[in-house]
């Protein structure tokens, strides 16, 4: 069975909206566990989140600062690894997602990039229905 | 999707929040309960109104929504 989410609308003052393919989901940490919304990312390589959303989640960040690029050019970053859950009717999956933290005062919702996740599922994008489909890879357990 | 979960995303999928652009916002009971441009900030100020409550945090996104 495959899981589906219509694409987040956000209307603009403008009159215009933008449309994402986002998704609901549980973040667990050492200090916080709540619910949030992030952006499916199939040109990131690995997840991301801001310093600050990694730190109010009370992530593992003792590690050695590293780079992450892309169109944004070349930013310090630590990679660790967070909690999720996906869940939607009777369909629940736990993973541990490897992510990178990107340092400094940067403010975005978090991405769910390819590694760690795009291996869990079957993700198709319908532009046409404005929805995200996410069918469960059936192979090894996570 | 427990039900609190599902409630409060439906309202973020159902709500005008062009006036949060940028902004985080803590829903919670299918209702905004805070919003500001720091998630901690929110997320406190969240908790200390809601603290035994299920609480969805989100950023409004920017039209530019930066992508690594």
């Amino acid at each position: 069975m495959a899981i589906h989410f219509k694409y987040s609308t956000v209307k603009r003052p403008d009159g215009t909206s933008v449309k994402t393919p986002s998704i609901p989901i549980t973040l667990i940490g050492k200090s916080n566990q709540f619910d949030s919304i992030a952006l499916i990312d199939s040109g990131a390589d690995i997840s991301a989140i801001s310093q600050e959303f990694a730190e109010l989640l009370g992530l593992d960040l003792d590690k050695e600062v590293d780079f992450a690029y892309g169109i944004g050019g070349k930013v310090n970053s630590i990679e660790t690894s967070v909690s999720i859950i996906v869940e939607k009717d009777h369909e629940k999956y736990y993973i541990n997602l490897p992510v990178k933290v990107i340092l400094g005062n940067y403010d975005f919702p978090m991405l769910l990039g390819r590694s760690g996740f795009f291996d869990k599922f079957v993700i198709s994008f319908d532009e046409t229905k404005e929805r995200v489909s996410l069918k469960k890879i059936q192979v090894g357990k996570f | 999707m427990q039900q609190t979960k599902q409630t409060n995303y439906e309202f973020f999928l159902k709500t005008d929040m062009s006036d949060l652009i940028g902004q985080w916002v803590a829903i919670s009971n299918g209702k905004i309960v805070a919003h500001g441009e720091s998630p901690k900030k929110v997320m406190a100020e969240a908790k200390e109104k809601n603290p035994k409550d299920r609480i969805l945090l989100v950023r409004v996104p920017d039209k530019e929504t930066m992508i690594f």
